[in-house]
C-alpha cells in the first residue's frame, strides 16, 4: 500500500512549479484527456506519464523478472503514442488502453526471449498471486479478517487464469469486455464464465463464514 | 433504470452476494451520479444494511497483486528522458530535470524548519496553552498539507500518521528521546501508534493533550472548527485539557469511545459505543455524512478538494444530509447531494462553486 501514496505524492504536492497543472487534469475524463493528449497538449501527456508510468510498471513486472525490459517496454508505448497521437483513436479508458498494449508488446519480447518456455500466449511469472491485504480493515475487525483468510485461502485454489481475471476484476476495475479483451477470449461470454466460476467459490465461502461466526455468536 | 424488482433483490442480499454482484462492483469501481444515487437511496431505505454493504467494499478494495512492483525516481526519469530524446521534442533533459526538482523534494517528503525564538513566541500567541511545552531553540520537522491532499508519514518509532487537508504536524527533534514521544497537531490526523510502554505517546492539540501507548485513533483539532475531537478505533487512550485551572479528570477511551471539547463552553463531553468508522472514513478517502448539516459538509469539501463556496442566500446551509461517498470526485458528491429531497444546483467553476436555489 505504500505504492498508493507514491503515486499520489509525485504530482500531488507542490510549491509553485510545473506540476501546478498535473492537479487539474485530475477530474476530467479519460476521452478529454486524451483528447487533448492527441491536439498537442504537452501538459496532458505529462500526466498521463505520472498517473500511469507505475501502474504499467507493476502490472509488467507480474509478468517476468526482467525490470529493464519492462522500463524498455513501457518507453516505446509511450514512444509509440507521443510520435503517432494524430493517428491513434478515440480512448475512452487510458488505463485499460496502455494495460493491453503493454500486455501486447511484452507477449511480443518475451516470445522473442530465449528463456520464454510459454507456448500460449502470456503467462503471469508470480502466478498472479492475488492477496486481501488487511490494511483497509476499519469495521468488524476479528470478522472481517477471519472472512478474508477464507477467501486467500478459496483464492489460492483458482487457477492462474481465473486468478489474473480476479485481478482485473477487483483491482483494475476492467468489465467484462476489457477482460476478455486482455485475456484474448474470442468472445466476451468466456470472460463472464470464468469470473462466474471464480466469483461463486468466493461468494460460498463469505457465506459460509458468516453464518458460522453468527452461530458462534449466538 | 433500474426496476422495483431490481432494487427489491438487494434486500436480502449478504455480502458474499454483494461482491459478486456486477453492478454492486462497477459501483464500487467506477461510480456515477446515477450509481451513486441509486445506491445512496437505497442504503437511505434499508439502512440496517449498511454494515454488510461496507464489509463488502472493504473487501472489493482489498484485492491487490501479492507482489507489488514499484519503479524508482532514476526509473522515472530515465524512461521519461529518453522519450523526450527519442521524440525530438523542445523539452531539455534540464527541463525534466526542473520538472522533477520539485518532486523530488516532495516525495523525499521532510521539510526542516529551524524554530528560532522568535518564531516561538509568535506561535504562543495564537496557542497559549502550549508555551509550557516548547523549549527555546527547538529543531522541529513539520508535516503539512493544504487544502485538497492528504498524507501519510511514518515516525521514527514506527507511527504511522495520516494527515487530512489543511493540517500540520510538527516533530521536535527531540522525538523519543527520554521518556516520551511528543507530537503537536493542528487540523486532523489519523494515528496508528506503536507500541512502547517505556514510552508513552503525546498528541498536544489547541486545547487537549492525549496519551497514548499502543493505539490507533483519530484526531480532529481544526482552528476554525468550535470542537476538538477525539475517536479510538484500537487500544486505550486518555485524554486530558491542557488548561491547567480545570481540575476535570482525564478521561481514559476504549475502542469506540469518543470525547470532544467544546471552545466556547469550555468543555468535554465523552461519548461512548459510537460508529467509529464515521470519524476515520476519511483515511481511506471515504466521506460519511449522517444527517450533517450542509455548512458544515461545504466547509469539509472545500478542504478537500481545494475550492471555494458560494452559497446564496436561499439556499438554507442548516439542512441536513445524509450519504456516503467513497473516493467520489466533487461532481459526483455535488449531484449525489443535490438529488436529494432538498435540491440545490451547482456550478464549478475552477476554484470556485456557486451553490444555488
Amino acid at each position: 500500500m505504500e505504492m498508493k501514496s507514491y503515486n499520489l505524492s509525485l504530482y500531488k504536492k507542490h510549491r509553485g512549479g510545473d506540476t501546478d497543472h498535473i492537479r487539474l487534469y485530475k477530474n476530467i475524463p479519460d476521452t478529454e484527456i486524451w483528447r487533448l493528449f492527441q491536439n498537442g497538449d504537452g501538459n496532458a501527456f505529462n500526466y498521463i506519464y505520472f498517473h500511469y508510468f507505475p501502474i504499467l510498471y507493476n502490472y509488467g513486472c507480474q509478468f517476468t523478472r526482467d525490470k529493464e525490459l519492462v522500463k524498455d517496454q513501457i518507453q516505446e508505448l509511450f514512444i509509440h503514442i507521443k510520435t503517432r497521437s494524430k493517428k491513434l483513436g478515440k480512448v475512452k479508458d487510458i488505463k485499460f488502453y496502455l494495460i493491453v498494449s503493454l500486455k501486447r508488446r511484452l507477449q511480443k519480447a518475451l516470445s522473442k526471449s530465449k528463456n520464454s518456455i510459454y507456448l500460449d500466449g502470456l503467462m503471469p511469472s508470480s502466478d498472479f498471486g492475488v492477496i486481501l491485504s488487511h490494511e483497509n480493515v476499519m469495521i468488524n475487525n476479528q470478522e472481517q479478517k477471519k472472512v478474508k483468510e477464507k477467501i486467500q485461502k478459496a483464492i489460492e485454489k483458482l487457477s492462474p487464469k481465473q486468478k489474473e481475471a480476479v485481478l482485473y476484476y477487483y483491482y483494475e476495475g476492467f468489465n467484462y469486455d476489457q477482460i476478455a479483451e486482455l485475456m484474448s477470449f474470442s468472445k466476451t461470454e468466456y470472460a463472464r464464465k470464468l469470473l462466474y466460476r471464480a466469483l461463486d467459490v468466493l461468494r460460498k465461502i463469505i457465506t459460509s463464514i458468516i453464518i458460522c461466526l453468527s452461530t458462534v455468536y449466538m | 433504470m433500474e426496476g422495483k424488482n431490481q432494487k427489491m433483490k438487494y434486500n436480502d442480499y449478504e455480502v458474499g452476494d454483494f461482491i459478486t454482484d456486477d453492478l454492486f462492483v462497477r459501483w464500487v469501481k467506477h461510480a456515477d451520479a446515477e450509481s451513486d444515487f441509486f445506491w445512496s437511496k437505497w442504503l437511505e431505505e434499508n439502512p440496517e444494511k449498511l454494515e454488510k454493504v461496507q464489509q463488502a467494499k472493504d473487501i472489493v478494495h482489498s484485492f491487490n497483486y501479492k507482489e507489488v512492483f514499484e519503479p524508482t525516481q532514476d526509473d522515472f526519469i530515465e524512461v521519461l528522458e529518453n522519450i523526450h530524446n527519442k521524440t525530438n521534442q523542445q523539452k531539455q533533459p534540464s527541463k525534466t530535470r526542473e520538472l522533477f526538482g520539485s518532486i523530488l523534494k516532495i516525495a523525499a517528503g521532510v521539510s526542516i524548519l529551524l524554530v528560532s525564538t522568535w518564531a516561538i513566541f509568535d506561535a504562543i500567541e495564537r496557542n497559549n496553552n502550549m508555551h509550557n511545552v516548547y523549549s527555546q531553540e527547538e529543531k522541529f520537522v513539520v508535516k503539512g498539507t493544504d487544502r485538497g491532499q492528504k498524507l501519510s508519514l511514518k515516525l521514527p518509532d514506527g507511527t504511522i500518521v495520516k494527515l487530512n487537508a489543511e493540517s500540520e504536524l510538527k516533530i521536535p527533534e527531540s522525538f523519543g528521546e527520554k521518556n516520551s514521544r511528543i507530537v503537536y497537531l493542528e487540523g486532523e490526523a489519523f494515528f496508528d501508534v506503536a507500541e512502547d510502554s517505556t514510552k508513552p505517546f503525546k498528541i498536544y492539540s489547541s486545547n487537549l493533550v492525549t496519551t497514548v501507548l499502543g493505539t490507533s485513533f483519530n484526531v480532529r483539532s481544526y482552528p476554525f472548527e468550535d470542537a476538538e475531537s477525539i475517536a479510538v478505533l484500537t487500544g486505550k487512550v486518555k485524554v486530558e485539557t491542557t488548561d491547567k485551572a480545570s481540575n476535570e479528570e482525564a478521561s481514559m477511551l476504549l475502542p469506540n469511545d469518543f470525547v470532544s471539547y467544546n471552545k466556547t463552553k469550555q468543555e468535554r463531553l465523552l461519548k461512548r459505543n459510537i460508529d467509529i468508522y464515521k470519524e476515520v472514513s476519511w483515511t481511506k478517502g471515504i466521506l460519511i455524512y449522517d444527517n450533517t448539516d450542509l455548512k458544515k459538509i461545504l466547509n469539509e469539501l472545500g478542504r478537500w478538494y481545494d475550492v471555494e463556496f458560494e452559497v446564496s442566500s436561499e439556499v438554507n446551509t442548516q439542512m441536513k444530509y445524509s450519504g456516503t461517498f467513497d473516493n467520489k470526485t466533487l461532481e459526483n458528491i455535488l449531484q449525489g447531494l443535490s438529488f436529494t429531497s432538498s435540491r440545490f444546483s451547482f456550478k464549478i467553476e475552477d476554484k470556485k462553486v456557486y451553490i444555488t436555489e
